[in-house]
């Protein structure tokens, strides 16, 4: 049975009492409501159905005797002109001679603000998505014609993540842009522009400005600090990469002058942060298995970190090298899927199901196994380096290692050896340059022998990687 | 059946909702995927109700890689799903099971609760905002009159550190945060904690 009541002036406990006695309630014949899920100050909102469709709708009613009637009724219009998949549908607009109802599309998704409660923070990736996302939907908003928008309340509250898709909510703050001066001035603290508290006129740098305030929240996990104070900002923005620091930082600058020109220009910048690579890869494959890549491979990230330079061992072939060591070294920890153990950091063979973060490292080191395991880990690394032997008995694995890669872009490094010996087979082989690592106990900690040669191959390393690092 | 088999080892992991919708096989999957990948075991999960979620999965997943499987089992990433399980086929089923088992039992009702309680580990999963909360608080506290106190683990999405503290003052039982992870099949190692403290 459907009745027609003033079903908004139930509360939810009654409202779902009634429902389930059979009543239900209408709007108009059109809409079933199922239950209030929000209240602001303009008005209820109520998650209805479409009786024909069967598709979910959110109906926002507010009384035409509310002050904020007006605005409602504004935020309305406004919406109804814009089309954009980030951007809820207005599918009806009704009204009685006490309320007015807007139904929308209805949004399955949670908001940011709830995404990030008690979470310490998203991943870059996760963040730089939705932040170019809602970059798409105010840049939209500036540029629409012929009446630009300025959004004007950019909040975690206001942004819904939908799997993978972003949406904007709540309108009432918006205006025209030629509109220029507002009729009063408001805000929320720590995510508005402060011209927003104390000037009546507004332009898309106060968006711009609460695009980075919330790019902030995602990364740090809190609300951006108020304080003027260079040391509180300066310590907030100890975990966030440069890059990203950088258009925080002039997305909120204080002077709307110093601030991005344009939303095209943050979104150009935020391309340029995705697909940026900060850091080195080296590849390590051996010519055979027991020739000592992993050693190699676990002794050079050990050298560089002890050295200031952070690296992480990637493991990259089936040694399980990594569980067998944290089945036997009872000093290895593990945290967010990384393992410790004095300077060596690693990250195991996972699957495609696991995803470590590895931005924060300057240096990766990946071990690929021989030759014939090498996949294409291998042939994507900035620096790829083949491990050869030095004795006869193993020139000939050496020789069928170098004909199968067949790659002049390798390069050769003898290892548990002198000088010397690394001399006599790289002429055998006829290589030209290569590298020589004289033996080492423990890689862990390696000793001056190895430091040197691993100080003198990576000294070339080092300086591609500065290079890489100013690249745009 | 007895779902706890003390000879070989298979430890079970019973997973339920107090509503649809909350996250079940969600959390199912992404724990088969921990567990194979981080702890490099096999395990199976098991829908153990009706929402066809796993055949779903199953026909997106098979589309998607051509390959072509007949029966009631498929496998994606080295982790073995059953779909369309009944009470009589898990007999069968743990006979080509080692290491663990993950059943969906998807919402919780009469009829599952009983084959719930007979696993290794117990999951359900609710949340806590306001109008879905007092689903979750009347099973805990059914679960603790039933003298289940500290063998059930609670997880809720969207809780604050705030509220996991007053749930364990008041019911003496640990509730744990779900990470944001919106890919089950990709689990970032920032959320290996949560999903640790769940084995």
């Amino acid at each position: 049975m459907i009745v027609k009541r003033s079903w908004f002036k139930l509360n939810n406990h009654d409202l779902f009492a009634l429902n389930e006695t059979k009543h239900r309630f209408s709007l108009y014949d059109r809409y079933r409501i199922e239950r209030q899920i929000g209240c602001g100050l303009s008005g209820k909102v109520y998650l209805a159905e479409h009786i024909k469709l069967g598709a979910k709708r959110v109906i926002k009613c507010v009384s035409k005797k509310e002050s904020m009637y007006q605005q409602f009724l504004a935020e309305a219009t406004l919406l109804k002109n814009l089309t954009h998949p980030g951007i809820p549908v207005i599918y009806d607009l009704e009204e009685d001679e006490e309320y007015l109802y807007i139904i929308e599309e209805y949004i399955e998704g949670e908001s940011l603000k709830a995404i990030m409660l008690d979470q310490k923070a998203i991943s870059r990736e996760s963040a730089i998505h939705i932040i170019i996302q809602i970059c798409d939907i105010i840049e939209y908003l500036h540029n629409i014609r012929p009446y630009p928008v300025l959004y004007l309340d950019l909040k975690p509250d206001h942004i819904i993540v939908c799997n993978d898709c972003v949406k904007i909510i709540d309108f009432g703050a918006a205006i025209y842009m030629e509109k220029e001066e507002v009729d009063y001035s408001f805000g929320t603290p720590s995510f508005a522009a402060p011209e927003q508290f104390y000037s009546l006129k507004l332009d898309p740098k106060a968006d711009i400005y609460a695009i980075g305030s919330i790019l902030y929240f995602m990364l740090i996990g809190k609300k951006p600090s108020q304080s003027n104070s260079k040391k509180s900002k300066k310590n907030e923005f100890l975990s966030i990469s440069q890059d990203l620091k950088k258009i925080i930082l002039k997305c909120m600058a204080k002077n709307p002058q110093n601030r991005y020109d344009n939303v095209a220009q943050i979104k150009k910048d935020l391309s340029i942060c995705k697909n940026k690579k900060n850091t080195l890869i080296i590849s390590i494959l051996g010519s055979q298995s027991r020739i000592g890549v992993s050693h190699i491979a676990i002794g050079m990230v050990s050298f560089l970190n002890k050295n200031g330079i952070k690296a992480i061992y990637e493991e990259k072939n089936k040694s399980e090298i990594v569980s067998n060591i944290k089945d036997i070294n009872a000093h290895l920890y593990h945290k967010d899927g990384i393992y410790y153990f004095k300077n060596f950091i690693a990250v195991p063979n996972y699957n495609e199901t696991i995803s470590i973060n590895k931005s924060d490292f300057e240096v990766i080191v990946r071990d690929c196994g021989t030759f014939h395991e090498r996949s294409s880990d291998y042939g994507t690394a900035d620096i790829r380096l083949v491990v050869l032997g030095t004795k006869e008995w193993e020139y000939s694995f050496s020789k069928e290692c170098m004909e199968a890669m067949n790659d002049n872009k390798s390069q050769y490094l003898f290892n548990m050896c002198g000088k010397g010996q690394a001399y006599k087979a790289a002429q055998y082989l006829g290589i030209k340059r290569g590298y020589h690592v004289p033996f080492f106990t423990d890689p862990f900690v390696n000793n001056g022998a190895s430091e040197k040669a691993f100080k003198h191959m990576l000294k070339g390393i080092i300086h591609v990687k500065r290079r890489m690092l100013f690249k745009r | 059946m007895r779902i706890e088999n003390e000879d070989t080892a298979i430890k079970t992991i019973g997973i339920t909702g107090v509503q649809k919708g909350a996250g079940v096989t969600h959390l199912s999957i992404m724990l088969g995927n921990y567990i194979r990948a981080k702890l490099n075991k096999n395990v199976t999960i098991i829908e153990m109700n009706q929402s066809g979620a796993f055949k779903e999965l199953k026909e997106y997943y098979l589309a998607k890689h051509k390959h072509e499987q007949e029966y009631d089992t498929f496998s994606i990433s080295e982790v073995t799903y059953y779909y369309k399980v009944e009470k009589e086929m898990l007999g069968m089923i743990f006979n080509l099971c080692r290491d663990y088992v993950i059943i969906d039992f998807g919402e919780i009702n009469e009829e599952c609760t009983k084959e719930f309680l007979k696993c290794n580990i117990k999951i359900v999963v609710g949340n806590l905002n306001p109008w879905n909360r007092t689903k979750l608080i009347s099973y805990m506290e059914f679960f603790i009159s039933r003298d289940y106190l500290g063998k059930i683990k609670y997880v809720s999405r969207f809780i604050t550190k705030d509220e996991i503290r007053h749930i364990k003052n008041i019911y003496k039982t640990n509730i744990y945060a779900q990470p944001f992870e919106p890919d089950p099949f990709l689990i970032h190692g920032c959320n290996f904690e949560f999903l640790e403290n769940l084995l």
